[in-house]
């Protein structure tokens, strides 16, 4: 006997008999329900079984599935897992793009194995996150603890990065004199960055309303992304430099999206 | 589902008819805002259909469509800032013309709402999956990822709570 089937048990009356005290023996949620001759057990059948208003649903319900055409719709429909490959290969692109467009001037006396591992310590987040922030919904949520973890883990790695000591000296990498606007413009690169994953998040989403916590997830997905594009991109190695215009981005997108949902509520 | 996403126009209504009330009674029963709760079942339909070719034709729809309802409702809060309420015809004003046993049948109910939401979230959600939404405690576990005995101390803790606050009316 199983839970299910002592709730029909007691449903029908039947409360005691060899089956069912050996299941109660067993199980402490049952043998709870069974006290007070099953009253617990019969206000929650009660409480299920109140009668629906459901006048006018069907009509709405299947209208919002009807209208729930066109490219961007199909898009939505897509496998699950195609979503997070679509936020990886997306980032991947942009660091491709960059590399190709746009690689450091320095680049060739960079040491190869900190650039392999600076990327590698960057892209690990980047998958890690893209699978939780696209996690669809018929599956358990993410523990808080994960989520917490994940979204200060991603804040912290581009930090430690740009707090490490610079790996050589180049002439390209001598910021005097550039400081503000290089750091400004880095910035705005690597938010921009972001700002593209979330959009191509967004098409891709199949809420209905936006959550807070996937949108944090792919904010960070974003900002690591612009934090790679800048590690292939920029050649300077100032701390400050780094810690502004090429790590801080986490933590102000994250700081602004709980802002913004914040605000939001009770709308 | 599997007829749905090939494209057979009958199928979802039947989906609907089949689980339309359960998902309005989960969402009003915690939800007092009526529009809002009939918002979220709508919701939770539209993404079963952008989901439809996820679902694997070999497992039940209802723990995977109640999976997603749970979940929708779990964001709809966090989105609110709001815990759970207690519907707002739990007044407990009575119509006088009905019978003894349905008054008492109807405070009973008013009671098991009112202490339903003073349970933890995890203990409300898991007795709700289990009592309103139909689904097995091994189903369950894997909605809400614990594992089956986590799942069996909160049903029991939230029924111990829900049994003290019952008592203490």
């Amino acid at each position: 006997m199983n839970c299910t089937d002592l709730h029909r048990a007691l449903a029908d009356g039947v409360s005691s008999g060899p089956e069912i005290d050996a299941h109660l023996a067993t199980c402490a949620p049952c043998s709870e329900l069974v006290a007070d001759d099953g009253a617990l057990a019969a206000a929650l059948r009660d409480v299920a079984a109140e009668p629906p208003e459901l006048s006018g649903m069907e009509a709405s319900v299947l209208k919002a599935i009807e209208e729930d055409n066109g490219p961007i719709a199909a898009f939505r429909r897509v496998p699950a897992w195609m979503h997070g490959a679509g936020l990886i290969a997306l980032v991947t692109a942009i660091a491709v793009g960059q590399a190709v467009t746009g690689l450091r001037p320095d680049f060739e006396s960079y040491p190869t194995q900190l650039m392999v591992l600076v990327l590698a310590a960057l892209g690990g987040p980047v998958i890690g996150l893209s699978v939780a922030a696209t996690r669809p919904l018929y599956k358990a949520a993410l523990p808080n603890g994960l989520f917490y973890g994940m979204l200060s883990t991603a804040m912290a790695i581009p930090l430690v990065i740009a707090a490490m000591p610079a790996p050589h000296t180049h002439p390209a990498s001598d910021i005097t004199g550039l400081f503000l606007p290089a750091t400004i413009a880095c910035f705005s690169i690597g938010a921009l960055t972001a700002a593209l994953v979330l959009i191509v998040h967004k098409l891709m989403d199949r809420r209905v309303h936006a959550d807070r916590n996937a949108t944090m997830l792919v904010a960070l997905v974003g900002t690591v992304a612009g934090a790679i594009a800048l590690h292939i991109h920029c050649p300077f190695t100032d701390n400050a430099h780094l810690l502004l215009g090429h790590a801080s981005q986490g933590g102000v997108f994250a700081a602004a999206i709980f802002a913004l949902f914040s605000a939001r509520r009770g709308r | 589902m599997v007829a749905h996403v090939a494209g057979d126009k009958t199928a979802f209504p039947e989906i609907f008819e089949r689980y339309a009330s359960t998902l309005q009674g989960i969402m009003r029963r915690d939800i007092r805002k009526t529009q809002d709760a009939d918002e979220l079942v709508q919701d939770t339909f539209l993404h079963l259909h952008r989901a439809a070719r996820d679902f694997n034709p070999e497992r039940r729809l209802r723990p995977w469509l109640m999976t997603i309802a749970f979940n929708l409702k779990r964001e709809y809060f966090r989105r609110k800032g709001r815990r759970p309420e207690a519907p707002l015809n739990l007044d407990g004003r009575n119509d006088p013309s009905e019978e003894p046993r349905i008054l008492e049948r109807k405070h009973a109910q008013r009671q098991i709402q009112k202490a339903m939401t003073l349970v933890s979230d995890s203990q409300r959600e898991v007795i709700e999956m289990h009592w309103f939404a139909g689904l097995s405690f091994p189903e369950i576990a894997v909605a809400v990822g614990a594992s089956l005995s986590a799942v069996k101390v909160r049903a029991h803790r939230g029924y111990e709570r829900i049994r003290k606050q019952l008592d203490e009316e």
